[in-house]
């Protein structure tokens, strides 16, 4: 019995020595297709105007057509819910002391959706380096479990890995190496370079060529305690920051299938209440070669939208 | 609790020294012990269903206590059948049922509202109701006695590792261990993790990677050429195989760290040279199951052909039904039946009963890997009814094989993942697990570390996938 756990320790040991030292370089340029990478490189410069959401968001509005000479961003990234959208305007606010003077944050039906999948709520990965912070590694434990949390506090190295998947991190490794014979620095300004270029948008220029059925049945959404809760922390911190809020709902194709009556209701009277200004864009554009699926429009919408806000909101 | 999940990394290695060095005084000191932990187990997914699971296990050796002291042995083997099916029947086909019997009403012009139950179908109810009737048939043949300690009973039925799927064990084969104290066994134990490991590999590695290709695949089957369809269906294939046979092993391995054998499951079945083999080695523990308490007692094949074929059809659809309750799982039970037929009918179901395809050359020989093609080639086609949501659907996916067939598949980078498992599995055909058993020491402990260092990437500490059988 001694020998067998003295040798199976032994080996377990050295297992999770190997994956130590194998990820040890690993680092967040590593897996540098992440908007985090800009956030890094953000510290010094104040926002204009940030546009906060999920992947509507980040293939909804291009900053270069808004204004050219303004420091606009897109910070929406796919799956990000209402948590993830707090606290990276936490983090850009607080942590960084960043001054935003315009947020324009992406709201629908599927932001208040969190644990139902419609969305994945948050994004640790964008928070692997951010631990220290409580509010973040709380929403870390909550969403991802305590034993996940508290390993990436102590190995963030490992984030990247977990979260991405194994062919990703192959592809990715040898910029490990690369970056340490060349420059590290080198590496990561020119990825943080192609989104200064892009201001964070994401193009979709192809139309599905046939679009998925459709669930036949109306997919009727709630709203959740976790993300409302969520969103009234973001409206708090704006006010906190003096900071512009708009809102707007980027086009569904196929609208009437998602009821959305809960989060119509809602943002109604908070926009009343509030006295912010909501452009709901659901059931426009209604052209299936515009769409690249259903709950995602193409550049071409994109465009309209992004002219469209430009006349009606000021930077 | 899932195996692939960090609960379980923590859950073993505390009950293993729990019970090796707290709880090794005496038999009955160890089977307590592994029935609290196998209930906490089976807690941890729905404390509610380990009531049900209680209450089965009481029935089922109270069934088999009154088995063995009264002269209605007919009478109370035919309630404790009806027992075990009831529930069986309620918890898993009642919706089922519902469903069907109100839609066949509403074809014949009546208008139905059926009554729907909305309750989760308890984890492994099909594995654990399967062990409990082996125990009360075994007594009713004659073949074993009542077991009058209920601890070791209980064991027998909820041993943690085949609580959820199984493998489907004889009380012949367990009780023996479960009656017998365990010592530890060096060799023993050594094998028990290397088979986890392999059955980790298996799962988290294989069957994950292409689980992901395979659900955007089926779920989307209308967008893709041909190609791609075909591909999904072999990733399904070896998916289903992996994650099964893998979780087996992780299953098999858990088990001999506690000292006891459990019967095996799989032996290469995606080598097998005609439908009659791969049934002699897929799923083992169910075929033997049906075999022995279905198939036999009907008849087998000694009354004559026609009653041969006749039981042949009534184990695979019953074996398909018992896999879910919906028409998918039915219709591939008939498939098996059909392809199974031609054997039966030309007297060729018995061959290749000995040996693996070339177990004494390194490469098959042509006819042999004609033969294993187009077993593959069946097997898979009938998964896709296996996969499918419905019927129709099945046959639109196997209708768009066809379609646009020559050109590029998407996702075949995960080919890679398929010929890599195909190429282990050829290695140790001859004797399973033999892939870990490499002669050089160095050889095979850089394979073990490989092994490990795969896992633990291919981990997936988020979405942990669930095991396909779990839910049967």
């Amino acid at each position: 019995m001694k020998q067998f756990l003295f040798k199976t320790s032994l080996w377990i040991a050295s297992v999770l020595l190997c994956f130590i030292v194998l990820l040890y370089p690993v680092n967040k340029e590593v897996f540098a297709d992440k908007k985090a990478v800009y956030l890094e490189n953000a510290h010094s410069k104040d926002f204009d105007l940030l546009i906060l959401g999920s992947s509507r968001a980040e293939h909804s509005i291009l900053p270069t057509l808004l204004d050219t000479t303004k420091n606009i961003f897109n910070m929406g990234e796919e799956g990000n819910g209402m948590p993830s959208n707090y606290i990276m305007l936490k983090l850009l606010t607080e942590n960084y002391g960043l001054q935003i003077k315009t947020l324009l944050l992406e709201v629908d039906e599927f932001s208040f959706n969190g644990s139902t999948g419609f969305s994945r709520q948050f994004r640790d990965d964008n928070f692997y380096y951010h631990l220290n912070d409580p509010e973040i590694y709380d929403a870390t434990k909550r969403y991802r479990g305590p034993v996940y949390a508290s390993l990436l506090h102590i190995f963030p190295q490992a984030g990247g890995l977990l979260y991405n998947d194994f062919s990703q991190f192959l592809k990715a490794y040898p910029f490990v190496f690369k970056a340490y014979s060349q420059s590290l620095q080198d590496t990561y300004n020119k990825l943080v370079n192609v989104y200064a270029f892009s201001k964070g948008y994401v193009p979709l220029t192809d139309p599905a060529k046939v679009l998925p059925v459709q669930s036949k049945t109306r997919q009727h959404h709630i709203l959740e305690a976790d993300d409302v809760a969520y969103f009234d922390k973001l409206v708090r911190l704006c006010k906190k920051h003096n900071i512009k809020l708009y809102l707007y709902r980027m086009p569904i194709l196929n609208c009437e299938h998602e009821d959305s009556q809960e989060f119509d209701q809602f943002i109604h009277n908070f926009c009343q209440q509030n006295e912010v200004l909501f452009f709901d864009y659901k059931c426009s554009y209604q052209n299936s070669n515009w769409f690249h699926d259903y709950t995602h429009a193409t550049d071409t919408i994109a465009r309209m939208v992004t002219k469209d806000l430009k006349s009606k909101i000021s930077i | 609790m899932l195996f692939n999940s960090l609960g379980f990394l923590i859950f073993l290695p505390t009950v293993f020294l729990l019970y090796w060095f707290v709880f090794k005084k005496s038999l009955l000191t160890q089977n307590i012990f592994i029935l609290a932990v196998s209930y906490l187990f089976y807690a941890w997914w729905d404390w509610r269903f380990l009531l049900l699971l209680i209450l089965s296990t009481l029935l089922d050796y109270a069934f088999g206590l009154l088995l063995a002291s009264t002269r209605h042995k007919k009478l109370y083997f035919w309630l404790s059948v009806v027992n075990n099916l009831s529930i069986l029947g309620f918890f898993k086909y009642y919706n089922f049922f519902a469903d069907s019997a109100s839609e066949l009403l509403r074809q014949m012009g009546f208008q139905t509202n059926p009554y729907f139950l909305s309750i989760a179908l308890p984890v492994g109810i099909s594995f654990y109701t399967f062990h409990g009737m082996s125990y009360v048939f075994d007594i009713y043949n004659g073949k074993i006695k009542p077991i009058k300690n209920f601890i070791h009973y209980a064991v027998f039925v909820c041993f943690f590792p085949l609580l959820v799927a199984g493998p489907i064990e004889r009380a012949s084969h367990l009780l023996p261990q479960v009656e017998k104290k365990r010592i530890f066994s060096y060799g023993q134990a050594v094998e028990g993790m290397r088979l986890m490991l392999w059955g980790f590999f298996k799962k988290v590695v294989i069957a994950d990677t292409l689980a992901a290709d395979v659900n955007l695949i089926f779920n989307n089957y209308k967008e893709y050429n041909g190609s791609t369809l075909l591909l999904g269906a072999i990733y399904f294939s070896i998916q289903i195989y992996c994650d099964f046979s893998g979780y087996t092993d992780i299953a098999l391995g858990a088990a001999k760290l506690f000292g006891f054998e459990l019967l095996t499951n799989f032996r290469f079945p995606y080598f097998s040279r005609n439908i009659a083999e791969f049934w002699r080695r897929w799923h083992i523990s169910l075929s033997s199951w049906f075999k022995d308490y279905l198939y036999i007692p009907l008849g087998g094949s000694k009354e004559g052909k026609w009653k041969a074929v006749r039981n042949t059809f009534i184990i695979f659809l019953v074996s398909g039904f018992w896999h879910g309750a919906n028409w998918t799982f039915i219709f591939w039970g008939l498939i098996h039946a059909l392809l199974f037929l031609p054997l039966l009918l030309s007297n060729k179901n018995r061959n290749y009963t000995g040996h693996i395809v070339a177990a004494d050359k390194k490469i098959p020989g042509a006819q042999e890997l004609l033969q294993m093609l187009l077993t593959f080639s069946l097997v898979t086609i009938a998964w896709i009814f296996f996969r499918s949501p419905n019927i129709y659907d099945a046959f639109d996916y196997i209708g768009g094989i066809g379609d646009s067939f020559f050109t590029v598949p998407a996702y075949y980078n995960q080919l890679v993942y398929v010929f890599i498992f195909l190429w282990l599995d050829w290695m140790q055909r001859r004797n399973e697990r033999c892939v870990l058993e490499f002669k050089n020491k160095y050889v095979r402990r850089f394979v073990y570390f490989v092994f490990a260092m795969l896992i633990i990437f291919h981990f997936n500490f988020i979405n942990r996938a669930e095991f396909i059988y779990f839910q049967f």
